[in-house]
């Protein structure tokens, strides 16, 4: 039921979004570029202080004020599975709204606002060894590059956090 | 032109029908596929049946209500297993969702619910063929002709009214009553008629209970006065009508010609309703919309008839009233739903935006102990200046304690910037209080529905308020409302036995209600109490035990777990099913309405004594006074109503049990400690109990010593709820943002008490 729900929301954000379609945005993680559809996108501030919460898995650190509105943040580094690293000045927290709730991703640092049209959108992998690569939408392939489109909703909401959400409940 | 209740109604229903649908089919599939069907999916379309009858049963669309109810019923059989959802129902029922789509569509055209007979006639006859097969009585093709004769003869009969009043508004629309009347003024007068009404109800009510209270008479013959000439000069004519001749009721009881008996203080309430209406509509778009115009006036004929006739009983009054009193409970529930759509409207409609009105005007009567003075402000708006606010404290400090200033002393400076954190100061504490309102608003509402429902049960109640200036957050206040109502109709209806029965076994023949609103703990309670039957614990069980929600073995169970019982969705242990309650759905929505505010139901039941519900109610958005203290880095700020003490521990005071549990001796008390590091995962200044402070809280009959490293100082916190994303966490009740704008959660003291002990058993 829930799931029908879920397609059923995508498809409304697909149809009212028309001039957003194929903008991603895109950050850097690691070595590797990766782009989320760019009307989850709210803004993108610097590195705040983290009040820590606990009882939660490890990729969410906490949650920060955003003027007023408490938002968690979710470590990108950390819900793929790679080793965490010290935040630097270039560090960003990526403000993203899925279902009416603001979530910041911390991610190494932000890159740019591209246009990656359909035809130029390969399939996920289907081998892969990573714990991260279940997030992946889709491969990006422009000028030469890749980047790896990301599922917002199944980064924010896949498994773990499902979990903790009903456990709450 | 369609007023504000109908259109709200329209929109809703149709999206509770097309929210049906999938779920009905679904249901369907199911049960032809593995021959179950989901109770909550069953539950869940009722509720939306349920919901559309309750509403259209107030507007008076009763073919909609015919539909609906009937749709329920079989529903309820479905759900009791006693009908089987196969082909044939769905079916049935995704056609009784295309007809209320039909009938809906033609209410939002012609203001009425008629011109469909056929088609709803026949939906009807289908769905009582199928009712009956699932009672088990015989499957014949001759539905029950009686019964649907006389519901034609009464449905054809208020729509010829209808009809009439069509024709009658459509000849008023005509003369453009705009184009002489400003908005303005237009606005004054909404304002001044709801100060009116107000006074008028306060004093009727009074009345009732004081009915040789020439005062009172005055008193709402006066408000009904001035109103009645506000309507002439505004050009309201059928306003001015109608309180021309409740005026003349009035005046008749003002010069002794008539009692105030309870019955004529009845119609004239309700009066007072149908003028309430009339101003919304008028304030909404202009145009002054009464229903049953003629009906009324008949109304209000055969009573003043009455009374020159000098027979206390008019002949029709019984037939009017009797759907009246219907109404005006249902009134009620809706009263409750009316505010958030019309704040709603607001956002949407800039016309609308500019509107300031007085919901609750100050009324004279005496016995309103709470004078206000309000203003309607979008909700939306009010949160951005919330945040805007906590933005400023921000700033201020930025400004204030600027690292470029370090080392400088500027005297003038100084004495600026401390009057200005001062004032900032000030401004936060107001703004934090805006979203705050008094329960007595809907309190309040419930003297009315005690009023009502006691008159048509024929009990004797007396309704004590207490609390009423507990102030608590607007949106909890809003989803709070209808399931007090629930509570207290039940209370009325099932609870207190009528004055026989409560003398013949040595009660007083009032019943008591008393609705409480106070702070305990970090948490706001609402409690509702009786003195009457209470729960009977055995009833409870037998009725479980049918509906197989219990097993056997249910003998252990304890109070508080069997009375948990009264709240699964399709339970009542009341014998008959009416149209007000013994469907058991009544109860499932005031828990699930309560547990979407995080709250929960306590319930106290002394068989024959009464019963005690009391709502505990988290302080979502609600600001607390807190003790900000130190763990390591973290910063947490406990609710002061939970601390005892906060003492320095001794070495030779505590004792460690074999299983790692540390208690501390305070007094006479071994009081467990509890090492919020621990739980939490930090690194504290220091493990050691004696370097630390330990924080004594309190919940309900449990203490436990919390270890912190610092206290840093009492301040106000507003409570943020953590996101959404987040959840519930188990010993956080939220957290506030604190004047430097970082994040400090607040300890929820019983939480973790138990997320404490939890640990230890582990």
């Amino acid at each position: 039921m829930s799931e029908e729900i879920e397609v059923l929301n995508e498809d409304l954000y697909d149809d009212g979004e028309d001039t957003m379609k194929d903008r991603y945005f895109t950050f850097q993680v690691g070595k590797e570029e990766y782009g989320i559809e760019i009307m989850y996108v709210i803004e993108v501030i610097g590195i705040q202080k983290i009040t820590e919460v606990p009882d939660m898995p490890v990729f969410v650190k906490g949650v920060i004020n955003l003027r007023g509105q408490v938002i968690p943040v979710m470590d990108v580094r950390s819900r793929f599975g790679m080793e965490e690293r010290q935040y630097d000045e270039r560090t960003c927290i990526v403000v993203v709204t899925i279902k009416d709730s603001a979530i910041g991703l911390l991610v190494d640092m932000v890159s740019d606002v591209i246009d990656i049209p359909e035809t130029n959108v390969d399939p996920p992998p289907k081998i892969s060894r990573k714990p991260g690569s279940r997030f992946i939408k889709g491969l990006g392939k422009i000028d030469n590059q890749v980047k790896i489109l990301l599922d917002v909703q199944k980064l924010l909401y896949d498994e773990e956090l499902e979990q903790i959400a009903s456990v709450a409940e | 032109m369609i007023d504000e209740n109908t259109l709200s109604f329209i929109s809703e229903s149709r999206e509770m029908i097309d929210e049906v649908e999938p779920y009905l089919i679904e249901l369907g599939q199911s049960s032809i596929e593995s021959g179950e069907v989901n109770p909550e999916t069953t539950n869940l379309i009722f509720r939306l049946f349920h919901s559309v009858k309750g509403t259209a049963g107030f507007l008076g669309f009763n073919v909609v209500v015919k539909v609906t109810h009937e749709a329920e019923t079989l529903l309820d059989l479905v759900r009791n297993d006693q009908a089987k959802m196969g082909h044939t129902n769905t079916d049935l029922l995704c056609r009784t969702c295309d007809l209320v789509g039909l009938l809906l569509n033609q209410i939002e055209t012609t203001e009425s619910d008629t011109g469909l007979e056929a088609e709803a006639e026949s939906i009807i006859k289908e769905l009582e063929q199928r009712i009956l097969v699932g009672k088990g009585k015989i499957p014949d093709t001759s539905p029950p002709e009686p019964i649907d004769r006389k519901k034609n003869t009464i449905q054809t009969k208020t729509d010829n009214i209808q009809k009439e009043n069509d024709s009658a508004e459509q000849g008023i629309e005509e003369f453009d009553l705009k184009m002489l009347i400003s908005p303005e003024m237009l606005q004054r007068f909404t304002e001044e008629s709801d100060e009116q009404l107000e006074q008028v109800e306060s004093a009727l009510l009074d009345l009732e209970n004081d009915p040789e209270d020439n005062e009172l008479i005055l008193e709402a013959f006066r408000g009904l006065h001035s109103f009645k000439g506000n309507c002439g000069f505004t050009g309201f004519s059928k306003l001015e009508k109608l309180s021309h001749k409740t005026e003349t009721i009035l005046e008749a009881i003002k010069s002794g010609k008539a009692k105030a008996e309870s019955e004529t203080i009845q119609s004239l309430l309700h009066m007072v309703d149908v003028f309430r209406q009339a101003i919304a509509g008028i304030s909404l778009n202009g145009t002054e919309e009464i229903e049953n115009m003629p009906l009324l006036e008949d109304f209000m004929d055969d009573i003043i008839a009455s009374f020159k006739n000098a027979d206390p009983i008019a002949l029709s009054q019984p037939i009017v009233e009797k759907p009246k009193i219907e109404q005006e409970e249902a009134l009620f529930l809706l009263r409750k739903s009316q505010p958030p759509p019309r704040v709603e409207k607001s956002t949407l409609k800039t016309t609308t935006e500019k509107k300031i009105q007085k919901p609750k005007p100050p009324a004279q009567a005496k016995s309103r102990s709470i004078v206000r003075q309000d203003i309607r402000v979008d909700l939306t708006k009010l949160d951005s200046l919330i945040n805007l606010v906590g933005e400023l404290v921000i700033a201020e400090a930025m400004v204030t304690r600027n690292p470029d200033l370090k080392g400088y002393e500027f005297e003038n400076f100084e004495r600026s910037s401390s009057h200005l954190n001062k004032i900032v100061r000030d401004i936060q504490d107001m703004t934090l209080s805006v979203r705050m309102i008094p329960v007595a608003g809907i309190f309040r509402k419930m003297i009315r529905l005690v009023h009502d429902l006691s008159t048509k049960a024929g009990k004797k109640i007396e309704l004590k308020l207490l609390g009423e200036d507990t102030e608590i957050d607007k949106t909890v206040s809003e989803l709070i409302a209808d399931p007090l109502v629930h509570l207290v109709r039940n209370s009325i209806d099932h609870g207190i036995e009528p004055p026989q029965e409560r003398t013949a076994i040595g009660k007083k023949a009032t019943g008591e209600l008393l609705l409480e609103a106070k702070h305990e703990g970090g948490e706001i309670w609402i409690v509702i109490s009786d003195d009457g039957r209470g729960l009977n614990r055995e009833k409870i069980l037998q009725k479980a035990f049918e509906k197989g929600l219990i097993q056997d073995d249910s003998i252990n169970m304890s109070d508080q777990e069997v009375f948990e019982l009264i709240f699964q969705p399709g339970f009542s242990t009341a014998d008959k099913i009416t149209d007000v309650s013994g469907r058991g759905v009544g109860m499932d929505v005031v828990k699930k309405n309560i547990e979407k505010i995080k709250g929960h139901i306590d319930i106290h039941s002394k068989p024959g004594q009464g019963l005690k519900m009391i709502l505990r109610i988290p302080l979502t958005l609600a600001i607390i006074d807190g003790m900000l203290v130190r763990v390591g880095k973290a910063q947490y700020t406990i609710p002061l109503l939970s601390i005892r003490e906060s003492i320095q521990v001794e070495e030779d005071k505590i004792t460690t049990t074999m299983d790692g549990q540390e208690l501390v001796q305070v007094r006479n008390e071994l009081i467990p400690v509890v090492r919020l590091y621990e739980l939490h995962n930090i690194v504290p200044d220091s493990k050691n109990l004696h370097e630390g402070l330990l924080v004594i809280v309190e919940y309900r009959d449990e203490s436990a010593g919390i270890l912190i490293d610092e206290i840093i100082g009492e301040q106000q916190a507003v409570i943020k709820g953590l996101s959404n994303y987040v959840g519930n966490i188990q010993g956080i009740s939220g957290c506030t943002i604190m004047g430097d704008g970082e994040i400090s959660l607040i300890l929820d003291t019983g939480g973790l008490i138990k997320k404490a002990q939890s640990r230890v058993a582990a």
